[in-house]
Order: C-alpha cells, then structure tokens, then sequence
C-alpha cells in the first residue's frame, strides 16, 4: 500500500514529519459537533481523527495530533477539492446503501465521516473499514485532499 | 587609622568575595524552550541538536535529528525557496528511517512494557523493580487497595503495546504513512505506535509512550468498562467466536463484515488480551453475551478523588478553552437538536465534561507523561541530546505558535506547545540534563487517592448478562 515517492509525496511526508509524534488524543466519537465549514471533510477512525476544511482563501489540514498545514488554495485548488469531497460522499451514499442492513437498533461506528459542503453538515456513520472498498477509496481522497502543493512567493 | 584598616579590611573582602558572588549569580537559569533550540536555529535547516549522537535503538541506522519547521514553512508557501533543496534531501533520509528493522520494533514494545511498570511503581510511590513493589502488587493485596488505585494499576498491568504498519488505517490514512506518532485506542487498550514513530531516538519513543500512557490512567481511561478476551490462544477465542454464528461472518473478499467479527479481528492481531468499552456498549455485550468476552468486575471507575488534585489543576489551567468551546458549539446544538441554548449546553456539558474536553484531556496525559518521562531521564543517563531530539517536535511547533496569525493548532484539542514543553522542562532530571533549572511546573501530577470509593460496574445501568443467562441469550442468535 506504501505510495510511489513522487515528489509531492516525499515533500508531504517530510512536511509533516517529525512534527507528529506528540501524542495523539483518545478521540471520542460523541464529542462536540462538527462546526460546517464552505468546505470540510473529517475522517475519525478511533483513536485518529484528521480533518480538512476550507479557511478564507487556505486549505486546513488537521492532522489531529495538535498541528495543522495551512495551504493557500487558488480557484482551480478550490474546484478540485469540492469536486473530490462530494464525489466521495455521493460514492460513500451509494455503497452504504448497497450493505446489508444491520440487525438491531444500535451500530457501531467504525469509521466516521463528516462532510461539509457549502456549509452544510452531513455525517456518515461506517460500521466496517478493514478490507473494504472504502478503505482503498478512503485513502485515494485522503492523497488527494492532502496535496502539498507550495505556492511560491 | 582604625577607619582605614577597616576600609581596607572591607574592600579586600569585598574584591575576595566579589568572585563567588559573580559565581553565584551565574547559577544555571531557568529553562525555556530556547533550551531545546532557538526558532531561528529550528528555521535555518537541520541541526547538530547535540554536537553528538542522542541514543538510538539497538539496530537503528545512525542518522541526523531533522527538523521540520523550514518543510512546513514551505508547505505554506513561507520560504519555500530556502527549503527546497534541504527538503530533497532530507526526505531520503525520512523514507528510509521508516522502515525499522525487527530490533527497533522490539526495543520500542519493550520501552512501552518498562514504562508500564514505572507507571505502576509511580503510582504506588516506591522504587521500580523493588520487593515493595512486587509485595503491593500480588493479587491479595490489590483486593484489598482503594478501588481507584486499583483500578488504575489494572489497567495498566492489561496494557498491550504494538507497531503497527501501514495497514493499520491510523497509521496509513489518519497520520500518512510513515509519519512518526502514537496513540492510546481504548477499544483494545493497546498504545499503537506507527513505524515512523519506532524509527526515531528511544527518549522520543519514550516521551510517546508516557504521554499515551498518561490516557490510560486518565479520567476518561479508568471510567470505562474492561473485558477480557476469552481463549487462551487467538485461535482458541475465533474457535469460541465461530460458534456465534453469523455475528462473526468474516471475509477479506467481501466489502462487508460484521462489526463484531472486525472488532474481535483486531484486537487479537495486535495480541491485545483486554477490550475496553464505555458502559452500554451493545457491541460488547453482543460479544460478551457470545462468551468471546469476559467481563471484569469492578472494572471502572469516574472518582474524582483518583488524580485530584492533578485534574482540578488541568481543568483550572483550561477553563478558559472549555468555556470558549460551550460558546461556540452551544448554538450550533441548539440548532441541531432544536433546543433552548440553556438545553444545548448542558447537552453538551454531559457529553463532553471538562475531564474528557481535549485540552484537557491532553494536559491531563502530558502532566502525567512529563512525570513518567522524567523518571526514566536519569536511570538511562540520557544526555541533553538525547533530551533535545526527544523534545524538538514540540519546540518546532512552539516555534510556530508563536508567529502571528499562526493557526497550527487546535486549540480545542491540544494546549499550546510552550505548555507542553513546560511539563517536560520542570522535571528536575530533565532540567539537569540540559543544565538548567526546572520551572515551576504547570500542573504537577499527583496521585492522591486517599479514600476508597465505591466502583462503578454495568448493573447500576445495563450490566452484561451472567453466565447461565448469556448462554439463553446467545441461543436466540444474533443479538445486539
């Protein structure tokens, strides 16, 4: 699963690293709401949680372990992430949609994933990660959303 | 002539004494994060923190502490230019101290065990590895402890440590692949650490480890319900799981499987013998009403008298954060969940407690984590390298912080990074390490459980269901 080395990859791992051993908190998953964003998507996986909004004119990225890269974004940046967030979210819809439905009243988020487009919230609840579809599609928009694209000055 | 030899007198004692009293007040100064490195060193590339090696794993390939700052400068469009040819090559270097060989893996899952036991003896205020220890610590004398001290040594006598790889989505998709950090997961009470994290030096494998360990004595950590995983091998307990029947359907084709058979999976690769869970948890007690899990008695508990006087302090150094939390979140449930701002807040307050609220939450576990860290600093002898490197991730950050405007934290989940070298820098081993003298620190931790105090188990709300009923309930198939 390791990524191809491209550039933009080597620059973002080196961006981030070292920065990220501070530990990282126990997340939980019933904590405060999800404030909307222009633009946003929130991934929890406990015990991680990492987040990406749309600031003014700059790309947030959290990575929840008490840092965050700030990016500042042109139109065409802008287009293509609201592009990538609601398609992920209309293809998480869909194959939701597609499993079993599970038995009883209460299920357990395995994965959680918040949504905010236009400044309007929607959670999707994931009760299984591991081996799924969405795994691979989860990590695609994650590489995607965590472009490290300098813009020089 | 009586007046001249005095005159004398005090001038000569006065020129002698001069000396000691420059001596004196050249005594070593308190430390400041400038300890760790100055931001403009941090900002002018990678630097000798040491002028020599800091400790590193048997095993690991010798490198360079690298700091980051000029990279994340160029990740936001600040000196880019400065950066880019230090960045080239310093992401060899990463890609390459990301891979830890077998060595590194098991020095860094052995640390985590040598810290659990500090912990315990930390706890209990004797010396590690000591017959008082072991004495306090046999089976009929923890019956007999404050059910908070016991609780909170349970939990870490159950404390399971693993690198995981890049298959474990924490590691892959939360923090991108090898990116050094750690966490606490509660579900299987086991500290993760990614392999970025193994391949740094051991003090900043230990300064992880002991802020993780320091979640799992919190508050939030010894309210919640343990269970032990049946089966004496994992085998054994998939063997006692497959004869629940469709609620451990489990295949690696299929996009789906059952919660249960996911949840189980895990926590039995990372060799995790303890799950841990909130009380009413459905997934548990379906597990546990399938005799996969065993419910440990007396297993939590929410005292306020455990760490006392350490959370009044986090919470008071906190407060401020937590108030601006309510007040932003505050409308945003009311809106939600249609309610009167007085019902949003107290909805939220329930929800989200000042013990559990992130910063504190976090301050919580680096007060304990600064204390823990500070006992190994002076058993290892590392050096002021050593210290350097295991601290320099936080100073890069301080260093960010501290620029207007900034906005690399998360100031509702984590305290500013000054705050956090600050817990680390008031240790005296750690201020004697780099030859200066420990502040006054934020909040000291203290471990003053003095009463007993009554337990919570589940039958105060839902308690899982005793042996002869879970074999009823379990023949009725799949519950949850």
């Amino acid at each position: 699963m390791s990524p191809t080395p491209s550039s933009l990859m080597i620059l973002k791992f080196v961006l981030l690293a070292f920065s990220f051993f501070i530990a990282q908190s126990v997340f939980a998953s019933d904590g405060l709401p999800l404030e909307p964003k222009e633009l946003g998507l929130c991934i929890e996986i406990p015990p991680g949680k990492r987040c990406f909004a749309l600031e003014g004119q700059d790309w947030i990225q959290d990575l929840g372990a008490g840092f965050r890269a700030t990016t500042p974004v042109d139109v065409k940046d802008r287009t293509r992430l609201e592009t990538d967030i609601t398609n992920f979210k209309s293809w998480s819809k869909s194959e939701l949609a597609k499993r079993p439905k599970p038995k009883g009243e209460h299920v357990s988020c395995r994965a959680t994933i918040a949504f905010s487009i236009k400044r309007k919230t929607e959670s999707l609840c994931y009760d299984t990660l591991r081996g799924s579809k969405l795994d691979a599609k989860l990590e695609a928009v994650v590489k995607s959303l965590s472009f490290a694209k300098p813009t020089a000055k | 002539m009586k007046w001249l030899l005095f005159a004398a007198a005090f001038a000569s004692a006065f020129l002698l004494e001069f000396p000691v009293v420059l001596a004196a007040s050249a005594k070593p100064q308190i430390c400041t994060p400038e300890v760790i490195a100055t931001c403009e060193q941090l900002a002018n590339g990678p630097i000798d923190l040491a002028k020599g090696q800091p400790t590193i794993f048997k095993g690991a390939k010798p490198g360079a502490i690298v700091n980051t700052l000029p990279f994340i400068d160029s990740f936001s469009g600040k000196g880019i230019d400065k950066a880019t040819e230090k960045t080239a090559r310093l992401s060899s270097q990463l890609l390459e101290f990301t891979n830890p060989s077998q060595n590194q893996i098991e020095s860094a899952e052995t640390l985590g065990r040598t810290l659990r036991d500090r912990s315990v003896a930390l706890i209990l205020g004797v010396p590690v590895n000591s017959t008082a220890l072991k004495e306090m610590t046999t089976p009929s004398k923890m019956k007999t402890m404050a059910p908070e001290k016991r609780i909170a040594i349970e939990r870490l006598q159950s404390l399971n440590f693993k690198v995981v790889d890049g298959r474990n989505p924490f590691c892959r998709i939360l923090m991108a692949e090898g990116i050094p950090n750690a966490a606490y997961d509660e579900d299987r009470h086991s500290i993760f650490l990614c392999q970025g994290m193994v391949s740094q030096t051991e003090a900043a494998v230990a300064s992880a480890l002991a802020h993780e360990i320091g979640h799992v004595i919190s508050p939030a950590g010894t309210s919640l319900l343990q269970y032990r995983i049946k089966g004496a091998t994992p085998d054994a307990t998939r063997e006692i799981a497959r004869s629940c029947g469709e609620n451990f359907v489990y295949s690696e084709q299929d996009s789906y499987h059952t919660e249960e058979s996911e949840y189980l999976n895990l926590a039995l690769e990372v060799g995790s013998k303890n799950v841990l869970a909130t009380r009413n948890s459905p997934l548990l007690s379906s597990l546990e009403n399938c005799g996969v899990l065993e419910y440990v008695d007396d297993s939590s508990t929410t005292s306020t008298d455990v760490f006392k006087s350490s959370r009044a302090c986090v919470e008071k150094e906190n407060a401020p954060a937590y108030e601006a939390a309510l007040a932003k979140y505050t409308p945003l449930e009311a809106e939600q969940k249609k309610v009167s701002a007085q019902a949003a807040r107290a909805s939220l307050m329930n929800r989200m407690p000042a013990w559990k609220f992130g910063v504190t939450s976090e301050d919580f576990a680096d007060s304990f984590g600064s204390k823990l860290f500070g006992t190994l600093v002076s058993d290892m002898k590392w050096t002021a390298a050593d210290i350097r490197a295991a601290l320099v991730a936080y100073r890069v950050s301080s260093c960010q912080q501290a620029r207007p405007g900034d906005r690399s934290r998360d100031e509702e989940a984590y305290p500013s990074a000054d705050t956090r070298i600050a817990h680390a820098l008031s240790q005296p081993s750690v201020a004697k390490a780099l030859g200066c003298e420990p502040p006054t620190p934020v909040c000291d931790f203290k471990f003053d459980a003095t009463k007993p105090v009554a337990p919570i188990s589940p039958a105060s709300t839902s308690k899982p269901p005793s042996n002869s009923s879970r074999k009823a309930t379990s023949s009725g198939g799949a519950s949850k």
